[in-house]
């Protein structure tokens, strides 16, 4: 526990090294964070921090863990669905005793309390193994980065950039079509194709990013290997596409726009796949497939590796 | 090289030599035409293809000259996509129906000796076998000019456009023409914009024509995102070159030197069949430099979409050929005028570029004397949702709703209460009372909906209307690009009213609120993705109010279809303790023993319908009702 405890940084410390000012709402959030459990979301902070102090906004628990991520005391992770988590950097440095600001707040209406609190502030009520030891959400993360691209394949790609963009004549006014093109090959737009071909077009980055992010073609993200995609197309929805999409989430375990964490399948809807007298239709690595029962939902996942 | 040099043609003589050749070589032949539309790709038309072809060549090598007319061809999209895979014979006009991989073989010998397979013919209502396609009632009451030659034509080849007659209009236009003459034909017609506004096309090609500055852009516009809607889908991937020849013409009319078709990423064979088509139509001579030797240039360039609904709207698919996020633009000028680079530029449908060979060809009298006096032509719809036979029709303008439904559609499955949306999400939801107006562009906005590109949803007795009002307006409000602030609010919004009343939380101001906020939109919005999004709301509320009112007084969903306002139970009296929902349940939500009644937990129940449908017919226990407390339960149909 102990041990635990001490690869803590001293957070006051810190922040005065950063000369950053320790306000109440701040000792608040930083005394609920080190109460909370080992993984925690803004939102679980802010809960309570409420509690501690009660005129605390949400917007400041935000600003907060922004701070102490920059100054390297949280590390960020990625939940499935997308949302950060946060727990505490594991660091080499001291945990100092004057961190205790939970019992200072709780006397902040005795002012006499209070200042006898602060001479004898004790050490950090600090568990951090109080719940779930929940490393996986980090894992993604470190999933993700693997799937960033390695420098001697970068040097490989650059030429197969270079031949889209030359087969659409180094025109600005096709970025999208090159953008099409990567897509399909990548399956997802990789970032330094999208700075190698701002530079090459002298397109600013902004304006490739506003197109990636517009089209519901591109992704800014990996997908998986095969693809499923559900029509939700009027003729496919007054038939029971809702009902279709419902039993693929709940084999897949992901939600439209997802893809599972072994990067093997990705969910997406479509406003129509123009087959509407077989709906409601589910296509599935090129082939589509109308109204198939969770039996032959199963067998089809399972047999596709 | 030289070969290329020798396919191009100079002139009409040319042409007209090589359509006769091209028909005598086709004389005596008989076709096997299998449709390789999505919707019969789906039931593996692409094997019986396969099939047949192997079939085909093992028989000439036993027999050549007993096989030497067939000839087998992949076409694009015959519409009758409810009995897919369609394999129609020609000339004879043999059509069979939902032929499986079983029978390819037996098809192609029977066409070879010269009978027809009895048991794959369409059986009418009174039990009789019909033959030929022209007589089974979903094509007899159609009249299918743009969509008639697309089960005779192979996409991928110039050779059979040209043969039924393709590239006469361009050869009538470019040598016999001028290009005023062929803006006054084309106003003459009456031809108005089929992708959904109606604009008479005849005009708009003249404000560009008249327009002051140079160059000028012709586009096509492909972008097809109507859900329940794949007309322009089909024209492109089954008979490409008639959408090229259009625009070739309005090009000479124009005068514009470039063209552009923005066709969707998501239709990969539309892509690949026009890249191919404009290939062959530039070895040929009808594109590129001094066209048929009339000193007329054109080009055309493919642009992919890469799915936005909102990149359909006229300027913002110009924004987006221009590399930009395809955003609708402020129109103070027509894009006619300041279109695309700030150029004068003519943007048409799909289906309305399909037309201008016809009417050059025929005579714009000849076009007017189909369909109404206010519209005149045909127009593609793509019928489906409940009606019997879904598929891709194409009906002279003026036929009643009723006619395409019942006639055409043969009915609807469940019957009772029809409703049919038009337009798309754009559009409104009509009325049983309404089916006998005329689909006509002016008689359609009159009852509140419109005409929209050609999707005819027909719905049944077990559509709830606000879920699909609701479904609609969240369509809209996931496509709205957000450069408006009426638009992304606005609907934004709607979604959330309809979330509340959908799950039994709605109250009765939230309906003059959606009242109130469709004004809005249709007043202040950019551009007509939002500014249309009131029909949906403005027609569900004056026909089906009462849905509305169900849903929020009572907490019940007379459709059953909200799931938050619709519960399952098994009634102990019928349950014979099969333990067939259970294994069924995805959720785990129903126990029970065997041979002892089953029962639902309700937290757990999902709504997803699974035990209804695994309940054997003989014991039907498992019952749908809907209210939101015990109290409305009462309400309960089976």
């Amino acid at each position: 526990m102990q041990n635990v405890k001490k690869q803590f940084i001293s957070v006051g410390r810190s922040l005065k090294e950063k000369q950053i000012k320790l306000t109440n709402p701040r000792k608040a959030i930083i005394s609920s964070i080190l109460e909370s459990k080992n993984i925690f979301t803004p939102e679980e902070i802010f809960i309570k921090s409420v509690k501690l102090y009660p005129d605390i906004g949400i917007a400041t628990v935000y600003r907060t863990i922004k701070l102490l991520e920059e100054i390297k005391l949280l590390d960020r992770g990625y939940r499935d669905d997308g949302k950060p988590v946060y727990k505490l950097a594991p660091s080499s440095q001291k945990l100092k005793e004057e961190l205790n600001f939970k019992e200072e707040l709780k006397s902040l209406e005795n002012r006499k309390a209070r200042k006898r609190q602060k001479k004898t502030a004790g050490i950090l009520p600090v568990d951090i193994n109080s719940e779930g030891n929940d490393d996986r959400y980090f894992e993604v993360k470190n999933e993700n980065l693997k799937k960033e691209i390695k420098l001697e394949e970068l040097v490989s790609d650059i030429s197969n950039i270079d031949r889209v963009i030359l087969k659409h004549e180094n025109s600005k006014g096709n970025l999208i079509q090159m953008l099409i093109d990567f897509q399909q090959q990548y399956n997802w737009l990789p970032k330094h194709v999208l700075f190698y071909v701002g530079k090459k077009l002298d397109v600013p980055l902004t304006q490739i990013y506003s197109i990636a992010s517009f089209y519901t073609f591109f992704n800014l993200e990996p997908k998986g290997k095969y693809q499923v995609v559900v029509c939700a197309g009027t003729a496919c929805h007054v038939r029971g596409s809702m009902s279709l999409l419902q039993r693929i989430t709940s084999i897949l375990k992901i939600k439209p726009g997802g893809t599972t964490p072994d990067y093997r399948f990705s969910l997406d809807t479509v406003n129509c796949l123009g087959c509407c007298a077989l709906g409601p239709v589910m296509m599935f690595d090129g082939k589509y497939y109308s109204n198939p029962p969770a039996r032959q939902l199963e067998k089809l996942f399972e047999s596709s590796n | 090289m030289q070969a290329q040099k020798e396919k191009i043609i100079k002139s009409p003589r040319e042409l007209n030599q090589l359509k006769e050749n091209l028909q005598l070589q086709f004389q005596g032949k008989k076709v096997i035409s299998i449709c390789a539309g999505t919707g019969c790709k789906a039931y593996a038309s692409d094997e019986i293809f396969s099939i047949m072809e192997s079939e085909l060549s093992g028989m000439q090598k036993a027999d050549p000259e007993k096989v030497k007319n067939i000839v087998l061809k992949k076409t694009g999209c015959h519409g009758f996509c409810e009995n897919g895979p369609i394999i129609t014979l020609h000339p004879e006009g043999t059509c069979y129906i939902k032929s499986r991989v079983d029978d390819a073989k037996e098809i192609l010998q029977k066409t070879v000796d010269g009978s027809i397979v009895t048991r794959l013919l369409y059986v009418d209502e009174n039990g009789t076998p019909v033959e030929k396609e022209e007589d089974i009632p979903f094509y007899k009451y159609q009249k299918r000019v743009i969509l008639e030659n697309n089960s005779k034509i192979d996409p991928s080849s110039i050779e059979d456009y040209i043969r039924l007659g393709g590239y006469r209009a361009l050869a009538k236009v470019l040598t016999g023409m001028t290009p005023e003459g062929v803006i006054e034909e084309i106003k003459k017609s009456n031809l108005r914009g089929r992708g959904g506004g109606g604009f008479p096309a005849g005009s708009k090609w003249e404000t560009t024509k008249n327009a002051s500055s140079n160059p000028k852009y012709v586009i096509v516009n492909a972008d097809e995102g109507d859900p329940g809607a794949f007309m322009d889908r089909s024209i492109l991937e089954g008979n490409p070159h008639s959408v090229l020849e259009g625009l070739i013409i309005a090009a000479y009319a124009i005068g514009s030197n470039q063209g552009f078709v923005y066709v969707r990423q998501e239709y990969p064979v539309a892509v690949s069949n026009l890249s191919e088509a404009i290939k062959q139509a530039e070895e040929y001579g009808f594109l590129g430099q001094n066209i048929l030797n009339s000193g007329f240039e054109f080009n055309v360039k493919i642009h992919r979409g890469a799915g936005a609904f909102v990149s359909g709207e006229s300027s913002a698919l110009m924004s987006a050929i221009e590399g930009y996020v395809g955003e609708p633009r402020l129109k103070y000028t027509h894009t006619a005028v300041s279109g695309l680079w700030g150029k004068p530029t003519n943007l048409n449908n799909v289906e309305t570029y399909a037309n201008v060979p016809y009417i050059i060809n025929n005579g714009a009298d000849w076009f007017l004397g189909i369909g109404t006096k206010g519209s005149s032509g045909t127009k593609i719809f793509s019928l489906v949702g409940k009606v019997k036979n879904t598929g891709l029709v194409e009906v002279p303008m003026g036929i009643t709703l009723r006619d395409i439904i019942y006639k055409i559609g043969g009915g609807v499955r469940g019957g009772k209460n029809i409703k049919v949306q038009t337009g798309g999400p754009s559009g409104g939801i009509l009325p049983e009372q309404l089916l006998d107006l005329p689909v006509d562009f002016d008689e359609l906005y009159k009852g509140g909906s419109m005409m929209g590109s050609g999707g005819m949803i027909v719905m049944d007795e077990t559509d709830c209307m606000v879920n699909i009002a609701g479904y609609f307006i969240k369509f809209l409000a996931d496509e709205s690009c957000g450069k408006c602030v009426p638009c992304r609010e606005g609907l934004r919004q709607m979604t959330f009213i309809y979330d509340r009343i959908t799950s039994g939380e709605g109250t009765v101001e939230d309906l003059s609120l959606l009242e109130d906020l469709s004004v809005l939109l249709e007043g202040a919005s950019l551009c007509a993705l939002g500014g249309t999004a009131h029909n949906i709301v403005k027609t569900t509320l004056k026909y089906f109010r009462e849905e509305y009112e169900a849903h929020i007084y009572y907490k019940t969903c007379p459709a059953m279809v909200c799931s938050r306002l619709t519960y399952y139970t098994i009634s102990e009296d019928k349950c014979s303790g099969c333990r067939l929902c259970v294994k069924s349940c995805p959720v785990n939500a129903i126990s029970g023993e065997l041979k002892k009644p089953h029962i639902i937990d309700q937290e757990l129940c999902i709504k997803c319908g699974m035990c209804i449908d695994v309940c054997p017919e003989k014991f039907n226990a498992v019952v749908k009702g809907t209210g939101k407390t015990e109290k409305t339960r009462q309400f309960e149909t089976v």
